[in-house]
């Protein structure tokens, strides 16, 4: 009988208006309080976990490109590339040995 | 009050019963998932990814990059997610954006393409396509709104980049499941690093959050490998052989070029003919064909019999009418009719096949295992050990094997019956030119981590001494006189000095030989090649050029491979400022200028600022003497002259100078010309008044 009461005032919420359960309010506000910030930090921490990715994808997409332009710079900076573009206004590799003037200040 | 109970009694035991069914059901699911549907169940259980590690780069010796990773996508288009309205209004600028990037197809018929595909949802666009490129693309009108409203799907796969293209192709080599090539597998561990795990809870798509795990592993990235090849040597190398190749109608060549002291490979170009015409590198000839040296093997031969004292080089060898038979075989010379009678050395700068085969015939027919043994010495009779895997088919016969008859020893002395590689070969010639040490042929130099050098290779002497010095030297001067005046002069030039000598292989000799008739016929096949070293004095580098099969412009070594030879030195020789002294001031000591007479201050200034040495005299007028190396400015007399009023001499003196000091004497001065003085009116000494009229004449 005590037991199908203690569920019923459950079930009612009576165990709310005692005035010893009262005490314990400020305990259950602290608890839902800390709930709520675990909660918060919780989504704060995988919306800072998708920024990192994000910013992750951006980092490769970026030092991709630095690759594949270096690639192509390598391409362009070949001799025989450079020749065929100066042969056009008549320079071509001198096969000339250069004269070194070694100036000592 | 009792019934009010009752009925409160019914709905809390309802109520308590479905919220007890309702956790019953809960509980049941949970454990139906964890038990049969592991793959719900553990679809956000934290697991462990692995990470892969970062494979290192390839770089070439000044740090230009031959090989690195950098990923391609395989672009497709879902033209089904693009909107009607949009599709209609920028659909063209599109395909005009396509068009431009691409450059293989025109703009209407990309229009067409996408028209016809309108409802696709995996249309292929374009595969290999680089980072810029689906950089570009993803500016492209439609493309730019992303792959849910725009369509672009880019699919990445992994890729190894050789920015330089087909250079060095081979010897960069490739990673790849069968039959990897190169540096590639060479260092395949070096430049693979070592991969990790993480641990990783799944949040989201594609979206992981990384968990604390002891079991978590950072990858360690790959190192890096620094090659020997110098990219612009490699270059011109290249371009070289490719015109010559062409030129000649050849099948295949092979250029590379070693630091003599080093044995830094900075150049290793193969190339061969496809089927249409153009060519590429798919066979790494230079350290994997194994074939008959020919006449450049003559220098071993010669060796062999200067080591053992058997003869000199200024001994006489008759070479009858340019053949000789030994056994059934007939030695010939190139020139018909022969030499007549030769020296030894005349006859290796000659290339006779006919003198050299003899003169080794007589010495060592009778213990040809001596001659073996000297060629062994040289380091020819044992493969090389070089970092790039390389099928081994070395063959030097041997006395007494099954394989060995009379005309062996004959004709190996002029290098038939044996197979070398063509890097063996410059290995030897580049131990002749290092004065007897023979040295591996190195592909890389070092290996970084991280932009640092970890690991830095040092130089491998595979023999301190191949030979004597004195027998070195012996030879040194007909290795250059083969480029002088012997079967290589063609190459001959005035800024430097090249040693070497050449060789006109007859591929299939033996079935030649054989069947000589048949082979008259336009079947003969040659391989020319020329080995050698520049400059000569003081060699920096060694060089073989092998070309196999050429059918137009002549066929000999001097005239096939001795110009593609001197056409890369003579670029290596000019763009490699290490060969070139600066001008020696001690020697090439400038003469002192000319300095004109003047105002004391303005010529010791100009001296000063020239660093050109001088002594000067306290006066305010000098007239400058060379003496001893310095200029002296001696005392001109000029303003007391003046104020004497006597005239002094202005000849050499500037006419500005002259006019400005005697109008401030009072004369009248007239004068014709610029510069020096190299007349005046009135003499040294003369008597003037006020007023008195001077001409000066300058020139």
């Amino acid at each position: 009988m005590s037991n199908n009461r203690s569920i019923l005032s459950v079930l009612k919420g009576d165990f709310f208006t005692k005035k010893e359960s009262q005490n314990y309010f400020p305990f259950l506000f602290l608890i839902i309080l800390l709930l709520l910030l675990n909660i918060r930090i919780s989504f704060n921490a995988e919306s800072l976990i998708r920024q990192s990715f994000a910013l992750e994808k951006e980092i490769t997409s970026l030092r991709l490109t630095y690759i594949n332009t270096k690639s192509e710079l390598m391409k362009v900076y070949k001799r025989s590339a450079v020749e065929d573009l100066v042969n056009a206004q008549g320079l071509s590799t001198s096969n000339n040995p250069p004269i070194i003037i070694d100036y000592n200040e | 009050m009792s019934s009010k109970i009752k009925k409160i009694n019914i709905r809390a035991i309802f109520l308590y019963l479905i919220m007890c069914g309702l956790a019953i059901i809960i509980v049941m699911k949970i454990l139906f998932i964890q038990t049969l549907q592991p793959q719900i169940s553990k679809i956000n259980t934290p697991s462990f990814i692995p990470l892969s590690a970062p494979r290192g780069n390839i770089f070439s010796d000044n740090g230009s990059l031959l090989a690195i990773s950098m990923p391609l996508y395989n672009i497709y288009l879902d033209l089904s997610v693009i909107e009607e309205n949009i599709f209609i209004k920028e659909s063209s600028s599109l395909a005009s954006g396509l068009s431009n990037l691409f450059e293989d197809k025109s703009t209407n018929e990309y229009l067409k393409f996408l028209k016809s595909n309108r409802n696709s949802k995996y249309l292929r666009l374009k595969h290999k396509v680089t980072q810029n490129e689906l950089n570009v693309l993803k500016s492209l009108p439609i493309l730019k709104l992303g792959k849910n409203k725009g369509g672009l799907i880019a699919e990445k796969r992994a890729n190894r980049e050789n920015p330089f293209g087909i250079l060095a192709k081979r010897t960069i080599g490739v990673l790849r499941n069968s039959n990897p090539i190169g540096l590639e597998r060479a260092y395949n561990k070096t430049l693979s690093g070592l991969d990790g795990l993480q641990l990783k809870q799944k949040i989201g798509k594609n979206l992981y959050r990384d968990e604390d795990s002891e079991l978590n592993l950072s990858p360690q990235a790959g190192s890096d490998i620094v090659s020997t090849i110098n990219i612009d040597m490699q270059d011109m190398a290249h371009q070289a052989l490719s015109t010559a190749l062409e030129r000649h109608d050849a099948d295949w060549g092979t250029v590379i070029l070693m630091e003599v002291k080093t044995g830094y490979v900075k150049v290793i170009s193969n190339l061969k003919k496809n089927k249409n015409g153009s060519f590429d590198e798919n066979y790494n000839h230079a350290i994997a064909k194994h074939s008959e040296p020919g006449s450049t093997f003559k220098l071993a031969s010669i060796l062999a019999g200067l080591e053992d004292s058997f003869f000199k080089l200024s001994d006489s060898i008759d070479t009858e009418d340019g053949t000789h038979k030994f056994f059934d075989k007939t030695m010939r010379d190139s020139k018909k009719g022969g030499y007549g009678k030769i020296t030894l050395g005349e006859a290796f700068v000659k290339s006779s096949n006919v003198a050299i085969s003899k003169v080794i015939n007589k010495y060592y027919k009778d213990k040809p295992q001596l001659f073996i043994d000297r060629i062994y010495k040289m380091g020819l009779c044992t493969p090389l050990d070089i970092e790039l895997p390389y099928p081994n088919s070395l063959l030097v016969k041997k006395p007494g094997s099954n394989e060995w008859f009379g005309t062996t020893l004959p004709w190996m002395s002029i290098g038939y019956s044996l197979r070398l590689t063509p890097l063996h070969m410059l290995t030897f010639y580049n131990a002749i030119a290092n004065q007897g040490v023979m040295v591996k042929p190195l592909f890389t130099s070092s290996v970084m981590n991280g932009g640092k050098i970890i690991y830095e290779k040092n130089i491998e002497v595979i023999n301190p001494a191949i030979c004597s010095k004195s027998s070195i030297d012996k030879i040194l001067p007909f290795l250059v006189n083969v480029v002088e005046e012997g079967t290589a002069k063609s190459i001959k030039n005035k800024k430097y000095k090249i040693a070497g000598k050449t060789s006109t292989t007859l591929l299939d000799y033996g079935r030649v030989e054989v069947d000589r008739e048949n082979y008259q016929k336009n079947i003969k096949k040659y391989q020319p090649s020329f080995i050698g070293f520049f400059p000569a004095e003081n060699p920096k580098y060694s060089c073989i050029v092998l070309v196999n099969n050429p059918k137009k412009n002549g066929f000999y070594g001097g005239d096939v491979a001795a110009p593609i030879f001197k056409e890369i030195s003579d670029k290596v020789f000019a763009s490699d400022i290490s060969l070139h002294q600066p001008i020696d001031d001690e020697v090439e000591k400038v003469s002192l200028p000319f300095v004109s007479n003047g105002f004391s201050y303005d010529l010791q200034n100009v001296l000063e600022k020239l660093g050109i040495p001088f002594k000067s005299q306290q006066s305010k007028w000098s007239v400058s003497v060379k003496k001893n190396d310095q200029i002296n400015l001696r005392l001109r007399n000029i303003n007391q002259d003046l104020n004497s009023n006597q005239i002094p001499s202005f000849y050499g003196m500037i006419i500005s100078d002259a006019v400005f000091l005697l109008e401030n004497a009072g004369l009248q001065v007239s004068f014709k010309g610029k510069g020096k003085i190299k007349f005046q009116s009135l003499k040294k000494g003369m008597k003037f008044d006020l007023g008195t009229k001077i001409n000066l004449i300058a020139s």
